[in-house]
């Protein structure tokens, strides 16, 4: 560049033409010009669409996102009442929460400025107007080429119709490792489904574990609340798949099959290590539990965890119950049962199978032999239809035929059958049918009635669907009138239209309409219209037992009023495995409160928790401050210190995250209640240095059990640090 | 200028002349020349290689008299607390044939300690000092290694892996309290969202 | 020896300054100041109006980035990378995202690579006018100031309407970038260039050829070629010195080798050569962007990675190095298969220039060079304190 020294001198005057322009400058307030069309302003959320999952809360870099509980927004399936609260002394404005949130709601506006001198203007509530309450045109926000979730499930595989029409051999062919990894890695932790989970089970943990490729931890996480994972994992009714965030603007994550593919990938041999650390060795009376199905089983799991000795009394020849002989094996095979049960047999549960208690052995003489009994009968008990016909010795219950497979009983399979009903069960016995038909013939003719319309069967659709594939004609929307019987023989059904199936008040009310007949042949009619319990089991105590309707009276820990008589499962709760197992697993706890005479005061809260620990930690100060100066003591008490202050600063509640797994694992928080009471109870030995290690090792516990208790990660990484602290003690004193 | 390769013995400056080598021609050549054979090419334009403690001063004056390497880009410390070591990464630019050189070289994390190559290069003063600073190690030789970041920084070398700056943050400062202005609108109150033992100081 | 300048408790802080027979005097120049963008102060010992020596003092912009980018999930850093330096946040960002790339071993689709390169430059041409405003300021031009920086604002228009954000990009995300082109954004890019390739002429006219620049900055912190590279300068501070090196064409990244440009070079090695080098590198950014969106390819801009709340990077590490308006910027990665990456090492442009460099062409200067050197060096203090 030449430099004319002579221009250069004027040069810079030539700036002066610019002085007539017009400033390039806005007049504000006056004129106000919104932000560009991707601008990160403030935040705006639609209160509606907003599910609380505070998956935003979870990516935001700098804890500026709290969750609170906003009025008139319930907690339901898949949903709490938290919204996000925005604290704009700590937001960034990266908007990584609009790009994770799960449905949408979150986005950001065009606008510039706020500026106030209250700095409380500063946290904001974001709703769909936003921090200055006008409407601003939307900024950033979702792009949905842009994805951070995916929302796609990874597609299971199954054998083919051709391939299963005819065989018992399991349908669902599992994740491999990396479909698995997969589609773990879609999950965003939140929780909802452990809100929605019967059992209340760990299901972010075991997936996160199952994406660590920590299959181990992945089982272990399962069995804190639900001994019965294998089962579960093929045919658990799944809830939380219902519940689960990423379903709301895609597939949700298929939360079943991965627990079958951790499960799968754990040998039988291996569950026993797996498995030790949650042995609490505490009460030693008997307990008898009648009935080896989900419920049944689940409480003998956990009362033989606590050192109870436990009986099960099952009139079949195996155990499993309705898992065994109501399950057909393609959808449920054997194996998955056996590996189970004779894990939970291993532990020391002693199995009497082919007692009928009520009939071999009645109800009082089992009272007299132990201290509680655990009733777990399940609904065994077809109900028939009652129309004319049903006396015939071609009509058959459901639940009879189903058992009748599994035990390898022979029975007529005719050509033509006709199945009553649009449950799952009738799905089972339809097509476990359809198989036998196929082997038989080579052909299947098989028609399913029922009286709900094909929108509202209480099937699964994935059954309908593969039984429609299998050949099954599906024939829903008719109620039955009566069976045909032409010379003693079974020709058929006949039905009429069912206009509706329950009244304006939701009570099951079916109407027809009696000039719309059809007819369905067939020589062989299923009843496959729902069980009911036996109360014969329960004499000679029938009439003493309080009743609540049709159902027993039990209390939340299932105890009824007998207080040594406890009754869980179907009975109580209805036909579901993972409620029954719940329903075990629930009254295992309330056999402890009650034969260990202990308070049944709930620790629901991590306040109180926290309470705990915060008298721990103070106890462990004021001891240490008054213990002799040991050189093995020296630098405890400034660890001690910090401890306390951690716990001081998690009481003062700095983050509502806590609050939100708060009252989604309340139940599951429970359960560990007993465990964490054991601990304490650990007693201190003689001399300091023994009490210190003692108290180390409780303190190591009570933190490791809080940790697993919340998912918050504030509490978390403080969790940590204080578990940490204990690990490392407890090890040193370990070792003196 | 001919190749360098074909002059191994002789030192000379480096040279921005003469046609740059290929990526195995330079390893070979920093083999050659520098007796040190762990090296290998990582990816497009990159080598690395491992380097004992003691004999990284003498590997890096030949690597930069005798290769051309003579850009010292820079040197990271990674504090591998799980092996009771660091590691230190000698970062050496070639200008002449668009190379990158990566040492690594491990130390016993207690004492951290490791000599100096500021004599060959004045940019590894300041890096030495900012690992000095923020991991512990001393460069023995170095005798610029006064603090310079944190000059009013009392605790532990912060960067080491068992300092925990979430702990420090918790231990020295508090979280704003604010009195939202949406109260109302929260089931029992923002404040009724925090604990017993809140409160105190207001 | 006795001491005019003590502290409160009468601690000596100056040891032997100002002592009657010492000609020596210390000041202290910053750390708000002027002759550098951010905070960073010199100790200078002058006798009259000669540095005799100084020693820079960093660490008012201490924020500990390093170890917050440990503690936070590979996505969450990419919010904050962008801070570690304010004036050219984005080879912040691309060293971030190339860094996990690199160990992942992540394509990015083509279109991203150039949307990047896009957003490398706008950023270089914003950067350079900030230093123009502030290397003027230094001398008392306070027209070109308010020029250059109104200019930088027609490109932060651009980033707000590309990224969302005017200063903070946050925009390249390892894998791609977040967000496409927003429609006729190319055209606003186009005009924004030839404005800006129109004023320079008139920055000639009233800076660059300004008998008051050239005679304050010609001759004026002397960085000859040899000092260059054994000091360890990088950026248009070495090209000054006439040293042809650039990240770009050397160790090119993303689509930097399939574009044409020139890498222009001073021969002085003073503060007016440095200066010029800038002056010439926003005419080549301007041909580079041109050349981006002619040559943009249409494709998807991201490569999808996992949920990143569960983002795992594999074990390993990398060097990544761009070219930044000030000079060599490199990122050293270590990933230990975890979803926080292990170490970050942020190894800043400024660190040769604002530190050692600094030092030694202090020394001889004259104290009302002292702001004018520090800004022909552009070192930028946040990034050397991180």
């Amino acid at each position: 560049m030449a430099i004319d020294k002579i221009g250069s001198i004027l040069r810079p005057f030539t700036a002066l033409k610019h002085i007539a322009e017009k400033p390039d400058t806005i007049d504000v307030p006056r004129h106000y010009r919104p932000a560009a069309e991707r601008y990160r302003g403030f935040h705006v959320n639609d209160m509606e669409k907003c599910i609380g999952c505070g998956t935003c809360a979870e990516i935001c870099d700098n804890d500026a996102i709290r969750m609170v509980p906003v009025k008139g927004k319930e907690a339901g399936v898949g949903k709490t009442p938290y919204r996000p609260a925005i604290d704009y002394g700590r937001c960034c404005w990266c908007a990584l929460c609009v790009d994770v949130c799960t449905t949408n709601s979150l986005s950001m506006t065009r606008e510039y400025t706020h500026i106030s001198p209250d700095t409380n203007t500063f946290f904001i509530l974001p709703d769909e107007k936003g921090i200055h309450e006008k409407e601003f045109p939307t900024g950033w926000h979702a792009d949905d080429t842009i994805n951070f979730l995916d929302l796609k499930r990874v597609p299971m595989e199954a054998l083919s119709a051709e391939e299963r029409g005819d065989s018992f051999i399991e349908i669902i062919k599992g994740f491999s490792k990396e479909q698995a990894r997969k589609e773990a890695s879609r999950c965003v932790s939140c929780g909802l489904c452990t809100a929605a989970c019967p059992a209340h089970m760990n299901i972010p943990e075991y997936i996160d574990a199952i994406w660590n490729d920590d299959l181990t931890e992945s089982g272990r996480q399962m069995y804190k609340t639900n001994p019965l994972p294998d089962v579960c994992g093929r045919i658990c009714t799944h809830a939380c798949e219902t519940a689960c965030s990423i379903g709301v603007r895609g597939e949700p994550i298929s939360i079943r099959w991965l627990k079958r593919y951790a499960m799968d990938q754990i040998p039988a041999s291996q569950l026993d290590t797996l498995l030790t650390q949650n042995v609490v060795k505490q009460g030693s009376q008997s307990v008898a539990v009648v009935g080896a199905g989900p419920a049944g089983l689940a409480a003998a799991y956990y009362l033989v965890l606590m050192g109870y000795r436990v009986t099960v009394f099952e009139k079949h020849p195996k155990a499993g119950g309705m898992m065994r002989y109501g399950m057909p094996e393609y959808r449920l095979p054997y194996e998955a049962i056996d590996k189970d049960i004779d894990f939970i047999l291993s532990l020391g549960v002693e199995l009497k199978t082919g007692i009928t208690v009520g009939k071999d052995l009645p109800l009082d003489a089992v009272q007299k032999d132990f201290d509680v009994v655990i009733m777990a009968t399940g609904f065994h008990g077809g109900r028939s239809t009652r129309v004319p016909g049903t006396d015939h010795t071609m009509v058959f219950q459901a639940v009879d035929l189903l058992a009748r497979i599994t035990k390898g009983d022979k029975f007529p399979v005719e050509k033509e059958i006709v199945v009553i009903g649009g449950g799952n069960v009738a799905m089972d016995i339809a097509r476990s049918l359809a198989r036998l038909q196929k082997k038989q013939y080579g052909e299947v003719r098989l028609t399913v009635t029922c009286l709900e319309t094909r929108d509202i069967m209480p099937a699964d659709d994935e059954e309908i669907e593969e039984g429609t594939e299998e050949g099954i004609v599906f024939k829903p929307g008719r109620g039955p009138e009566e069976i045909i019987i032409e010379d003693g023989v079974i020709t058929g059904l006949k039905t009429s239209r069912c206009v509706r199936v329950f009244n304006d008040q939701k009570m099951f009310a079916p109407e027809f309409d009696k000039n719309d007949i059809e007819v369905y042949k067939g020589a062989q009619i299923i009843e496959a219209i729902g069980q009911g319990p036996e109360f014969d089991v329960f004499a000679p105590f029938t009439a003493s037992l309080e009743m609540a309707g049709r159902r027993i009276k039990v209390d939340e820990y299932f105890q009824s009023s007998q207080p040594w008589l406890f009754v869980v499962g179907d009975i109580i709760k209805g036909p579901n495995l993972i409620t029954g197992v719940e329903t075990g697993h629930q009254a295992a706890l309330g056999v402890d409160y009650y034969l260990g005479k202990r308070a049944r005061d709930e620790i629901t809260r991590i306040d109180e928790m926290l309470g705990i620990a915060l008298a721990f930690q103070k106890d462990q100060v004021a001891q240490l401050e008054k213990a002799p100066r040991l050189p093995e003591l020296a630098g405890l008490l400034a660890i001690e210190k910090t401890n306390l202050g951690i716990v001081e600063a998690l009481l003062s509640g700095r983050n509502t995250r806590i609050h939100l797994r708060q009252e989604l694992s309340r139940v599951m928080r429970r359960r560990d209640y007993a465990y964490l009471e054991a601990l304490a109870r650990i007693p201190a030995g003689p001399g300091a240095v023994e009490a210190v290690a003692v108290r180390a090792k409780a303190g190591f516990h009570l933190y490791t059990d809080m940790l697993f208790l919340t998912k918050s990660k504030e509490l978390e990484f403080a969790m940590d640090t204080l578990r940490d602290h204990y690990r490392s003690l407890a090890e040193r004193f370990q070792t003196m | 200028m001919n190749a360098q390769t074909q002059a191994p013995t002789t030192s000379r400056p480096p040279a921005a002349t003469g046609a740059p080598r290929m990526t195995e021609a330079l390893v070979s050549a920093i083999t050659a020349e520098t007796g040190i054979a762990t090296f290998r090419t990582k990816s497009p334009r990159r080598i690395e290689g491992t380097v004992q403690a003691d004999a990284l001063h003498s590997f890096a004056a030949a690597l930069r008299s005798r290769v051309g390497f003579e850009h010292l880009s820079a040197i990271s410390c990674v504090d591998w607390i799980a092996e009771g070591e660091f590691e230190l990464v000698y970062h050496f630019w070639s200008y002449r044939d668009s190379h990158l050189v990566s040492a690594r070289v491990r130390i016993p994390r207690e004492p951290g300690s490791m000599a100096t190559i500021t004599d060959l290069w004045l940019p590894a003063s300041f890096f030495e000092r900012d690992i000095h600073e923020f991991y512990g190690v001393v460069f023995q030789g170095n005798t610029d290694l006064e603090r310079y970041i944190l000059s009013d920084w009392k605790g532990p070398p912060p960067m080491r892996k068992d300092f925990s700056s979430r702990d420090f943050a918790h231990e020295h400062f508090t979280f704003k309290d604010y009195e939202p202005t949406w109260d109302e609108l929260i089931d029992g109150g923002y404040h009724g969202q925090k604990r017993q033992g809140e409160g105190s100081d207001e | 020896m006795s001491s005019i300048i003590t502290a409160n408790d009468g601690r000596d802080i100056m040891p032997g300054a100002n002592a009657p027979e010492n000609r020596e005097y210390n000041m202290f120049i910053g750390p708000n100041h002027p002759g550098i963008e951010g905070n960073f102060a010199l100790k200078l010992v002058v006798e009259g109006d000669t540095i005799v020596r100084a020693k820079t003092e960093a660490g008012f912009l201490h924020r500990g980035f390093e170890k917050l980018m440990e503690e936070r999930l590979f996505i969450q850093n990419i919010a904050i990378v962008a801070r570690i330096c304010v004036p050219d946040p984005d080879p912040n960002e691309e060293n971030y995202a190339r860094a996990i790339e690199t160990i992942a071993n992540i394509e990015v689709p083509r279109r991203a690579q150039f949307i990047r390169v896009l957003v490398l430059e706008l950023s270089r041409i914003g950067s350079h006018l900030f230093t123009f405003g502030g290397h003027a300021g230094t001398i008392g031009l306070y027209t070109l100031p308010n020029w250059s920086i109104s200019d930088r604002d027609r490109v932060l228009e651009l980033f707000e309407e590309l990224t969302g954000g005017r200063v903070y990009h946050i925009y390249n995300m390892p894998g791609g970038v977040r967000r496409d082109l927003p429609s006729g954004f190319k055209q606003r890019v186009l005009d924004v260039m030839s404005y800006i390739e129109e004023r320079l002429p008139e920055y000639d006219d009233i800076f660059f050829n300004n008998k008051i620049l050239l005679n304050r900055a010609q001759g004026i912190g002397v960085l000859p070629k040899d000092k260059a590279l054994e000091w360890g300068a990088t950026g248009p501070d070495l090209r000054g010195a006439g040293f042809a090196h650039d990240v770009r064409k050397d160790d090119p990244y993303e689509v930097y080798g399939e574009l044409e440009f020139e890498v222009p070079t001073g021969e002085a090695s003073d503060a007016y050569s440095r200066l010029m080098v800038r002056r010439r590198e926003i005419e080549q950014s301007i041909s580079i962007v041109r050349q981006v969106l002619d040559k943009m390819p249409e494709g998807p801009v991201w490569n999808k990675q996992p949920n990143p709340l569960k983002w795992r990077v594999p074990a390993g590490d990398a060097y990544v190095r761009t070219e930044s308006s000030k000079g060599e910027y490199a990122y050293y990665m270590v990933s230990d298969g975890g979803i926080r990456p292990y170490r970050v090492h942020v190894r800043g442009a400024s660190v040769t220039h604002g530190v050692h460099i600094l030092e030694h062409m202090l020394t001889g200067a004259r104290i009302e060079d002292a702001s004018q050197i520090m800004f022909s060096m552009d070192a930028c203090p946040p990034e050397v304190d991180r």
